[in-house]
C-alpha cells in the first residue's frame, strides 16, 4: 500500500523511482571534456593569430578571390589548432589515466606478493 | 492504484516510472522558472534579430571576417583594433566573476547560452510530445503512428530552429541579407554552407541532446566556480534546520505534532531537478542554480499551507543565522577592477583616433648629403584611414631645428579604410645639428583641420664632420 492511497496529498516518490539520464561513460566524459575545452582554446588561439595575421598576404594561397582565401584561411588555421589542442587534451587524458591505473596495478601487486609470503 | 486516484493528485506517477533512458526532468512552473523563460526570450531575441538591423546603410552588428573589418553600430574596429576585443573579453570574465562572487551561478541559470537554448529546445519538445507524464507514455508504447508522429513533429522543429540558429550565426560574419538570399536560392559558398552546418549541428546536438551534461562533463568554469564561492555568496539551498526530520505527512498536518520538519519527502525536488541532483545533500557542483527546485518545492509548501522557502536562494551565512554582507574584500576587488576597466574602455573608444601611422626607415641608406650641404634621410610612411569618408592629409615632420620634409604625393587623399605608402625625404642643416641619431616625430593631419591627427616618432641619422 503506497501513501497516496492512505490519502496522503504529496506522495513520496522513492528515489530509485525517480527517471535520470544516466551518467556518461567515463570515456565519452574525456572526450567530450577534451572536444570542449580544445574548442575554446583554438577559438581563442584562431582569433588571436588571425588578428595579426592576414591569410590573404601569403602567396600559396592565392588563386581564388580575396574573400575565399581569408575564409580558407581562417578555417584551415582554426581547424589545425583545434587538432593540436585537442592532441595535447587526449595525451594529457591519456597520461593521467594511465598513471592512475599504473598505480593500482603497483598496489594490488604489492598486496599480492605480501599475501604471498 | 486507480486512476481517480492518479488524475487526484497531479504528481503521482510512481507506477509509470521506470529506469528510462533519455527522460528529462519534469517541467515546473514558478517565480523562477518564469524569470528564465523572460531571460530566453530577450537573449535568443538579441541573439536572432540583430544581424539585421541596419545602420547607415549597412549591417548594424557585423564581425566582416573577408573584408577584416568588426562594425558595431557606429564603430568600425580594424585588426590593429585587436587589443578593444581583448579589453571586452577580459572585462566579460570579470563580470562573470564579480556577478558569480555575489550571486552564484546566476549566468548558469538563466544566461548561459548552454540553458537559453536547452530551455528552447524543451519547449518545443512540450509542444510536440506533450508534458512529462504524456512523454512518458508516449514512450512506453514506442513506433505507434502517434508516436512516430509526434517523434517527427518534434525532430523537424529542432531540426528548423538549429538551422535558423546556424544561418543566424554565419550571418553575423557575413551579411545576413545576401546571405539569405543566397540560401534560399541555394547557391551559399562553400564555407557558408560549412559553418551554417556547423553550427546547426552544434546547437541540435548540444539543445536537443546534451543538454545539462555539458554542465556537468564538458564545462570548465562550472568546475572552477567554486573558487569564486563563499560563504556570502547566494546559493540554492534546503533548509535542514526547518525540513528535518523529512517525512510523509496529511495536508494540514501541523509538522511538530508528528514529530517532522516541513520536509514532506516528496522528492519533487529531485524530479525536477534537470541534472539529477538531491540539492537536500547540500551544495554540489553539478548545481547550476537554476532554481527548478525552489519553484517545485514552494508550490508544495502552498498546498500544505506551510511557509515558503524550505528551498530558496540564501547564502551559507543566512542559513547559519548570521548576517550576508555583500561587500566584502573579493566583490570590491572584482567591482573596482571592473569599474577601472569599464571606464578607461569608455574613454579610450571614444578618443579613439579613426588614424594609423607607421614609419620605415629606408634601409639601402643610413643617410645621403645633398649638393647644398643639407642632410637628407629617407622613410616610407604607412598612413591608414580608418574613417568611413576620403580624407586628405597633411604630413609634417618636427623635433630639430630647420627641419623640412618632401612627400609624393605631397597632400595624400585617402578613401575610407584605405592604405597609403608615402614617400618621404627629411632634410637637416647639419650647421644646426650635433652628429649622431636624433628623435624625430612624423605627423599626419586632415588637410582642412588638425581635429584628426596622429604622429610617430622616429630617427633621424648625421655623419659626424
Amino acid at each position: 500500500m503506497n501513501q497516496a492511497e492512505q490519502g496522503n496529498t504529496t506522495p513520496s516518490v522513492p528515489e530509485a523511482e525517480i527517471p535520470q539520464q544516466k551518467p556518461w561513460r567515463r570515456r565519452w566524459q574525456v572526450y567530450a571534456a577534451v572536444g570542449w575545452s580544445s574548442f575554446l582554446a583554438a577559438s581563442f588561439a584562431t582569433m588571436l593569430f588571425f588578428a595579426f595575421i592576414d591569410p590573404a598576404e601569403y602567396e600559396w594561397m592565392h588563386g581564388e578571390s580575396l574573400q575565399d582565401t581569408r575564409m580558407t584561411g581562417y578555417a584551415l588555421g582554426f581547424f589545425f589548432f583545434w587538432l593540436v589542442t585537442a592532441t595535447t587534451g587526449v595525451v594529457v587524458a591519456y597520461l593521467i589515466r594511465s598513471t592512475r591505473r599504473e598505480a593500482r596495478r603497483q598496489r594490488t601487486h604489492d598486496r599480492k606478493s605480501a599475501h604471498g609470503r | 492504484m486507480d486512476a481517480e486516484t492518479n488524475a487526484e493528485s497531479n504528481h503521482q506517477t510512481e507506477s509509470l516510472y521506470e529506469k528510462q533512458e533519455k527522460i528529462h526532468a519534469r517541467e515546473v512552473e514558478g517565480t523562477f522558472d518564469r524569470f528564465r523563460d523572460i531571460a530566453t526570450v530577450g537573449l535568443l531575441g538579441v541573439y536572432y534579430l540583430f544581424p539585421w538591423f541596419q545602420w547607415t546603410g549597412r549591417q548594424a552588428v557585423l564581425f566582416d571576417l573577408p573584408a577584416r573589418k568588426f562594425y558595431i553600430f557606429g564603430i568600425t574596429l580594424w585588426p590593429q583594433d585587436f587589443i578593444y576585443l581583448t579589453w571586452l573579453l577580459i572585462m566579460a570574465a570579470l563580470l562573470l566573476f564579480f556577478a558569480t562572487s555575489i550571486a552564484g551561478r546566476v549566468w548558469c541559470g538563466y544566461a548561459c547560452p548552454q540553458t537559453v537554448w536547452t530551455n528552447a529546445f524543451v519547449w518545443m519538445e512540450r509542444i510536440t510530445e506533450g508534458k512529462f507524464n504524456k512523454r512518458i507514455k508516449l514512450d512506453k508504447n514506442k513506433y505507434t503512428a502517434e508516436w512516430w508522429a509526434r517523434k517527427a513533429a518534434k525532430r523537424t522543429l529542432w531540426f528548423a530552429f538549429a538551422l535558423w540558429t546556424g544561418f543566424t550565426f554565419v550571418g553575423y560574419f557575413t551579411p545576413i541579407r545576401e546571405l539569405g538570399i543566397r540560401m534560399v536560392t541555394f547557391n551559399l559558398g562553400g564555407w557558408e554552407t560549412f559553418w551554417v552546418a556547423f553550427y546547426s549541428f552544434a546547437t541540435y546536438a548540444n539543445a536537443g541532446h546534451m543538454r545539462e551534461q555539458v554542465c556537468k562533463y564538458m564545462c570548465p568554469y562550472a568546475r572552477f566556480q567554486s573558487a569564486m564561492f563563499d560563504r556570502d555568496t547566494l546559493i540554492v539551498s534546503y533548509d535542514p534546520g526547518r525540513g528535518e526530520p523529512r517525512g510523509g505527512r496529511k495536508r494540514g498536518v501541523n509538522p511538530g505534532d508528528v514529530g517532522l520538519g516541513d520536509c514532506t519527502d516528496c522528492n519533487i525536488c529531485v524530479q525536477v531537478c534537470p541534472t539529477g541532483i538531491d540539492i537536500r545533500k547540500g551544495l554540489q557542483y553539478e548545481c547550476i542554480t537554476c532554481a527548478s527546485c525552489v519553484d517545485a518545492c514552494d508550490g508544495v509548501m502552498d498546498r500544505m499551507g506551510y511557509e515558503r522557502g524550505l528551498i530558496r536562494y540564501t547564502t551559507q551565512h543566512a542559513l547559519e543565522g548570521k548576517p550576508t554582507r555583500f561587500l566584502r574584500p573579493k566583490t570590491l576587488i572584482y567591482g573596482t577592477l571592473l569599474s577601472l576597466l569599464f571606464v578607461t574602455f569608455c574613454i579610450s573608444i571614444m578618443s579613439r583616433m579613426p588614424l594609423q601611422l607607421d614609419v620605415i626607415r629606408d634601409r639601402n641608406a643610413l643617410y645621403r648629403t645633398l649638393s647644398d650641404g643639407r642632410v637628407e634621410n629617407v622613410y616610407t610612411l604607412k598612413l591608414l584611414n580608418k574613417t568611413e569618408q576620403p580624407q586628405q592629409f597633411r604630413l609634417e615632420v618636427s623635433g630639430l631645428p630647420g627641419i623640412t620634409i618632401e612627400t609624393d604625393p605631397t597632400n595624400p587623399t585617402l578613401e575610407a579604410g584605405g592604405v597609403g605608402s608615402i614617400a618621404a625625404r627629411v632634410q637637416v642643416d647639419p650647421e644646426a645639428v650635433r652628429a649622431g641619431g636624433h628623435e624625430v616625430v612624423f605627423s599626419a593631419q586632415r588637410f582642412d583641420d588638425a581635429e584628426l591627427s596622429v604622429s610617430r616618432e622616429s630617427r633621424f641619422i648625421l655623419p659626424s664632420r
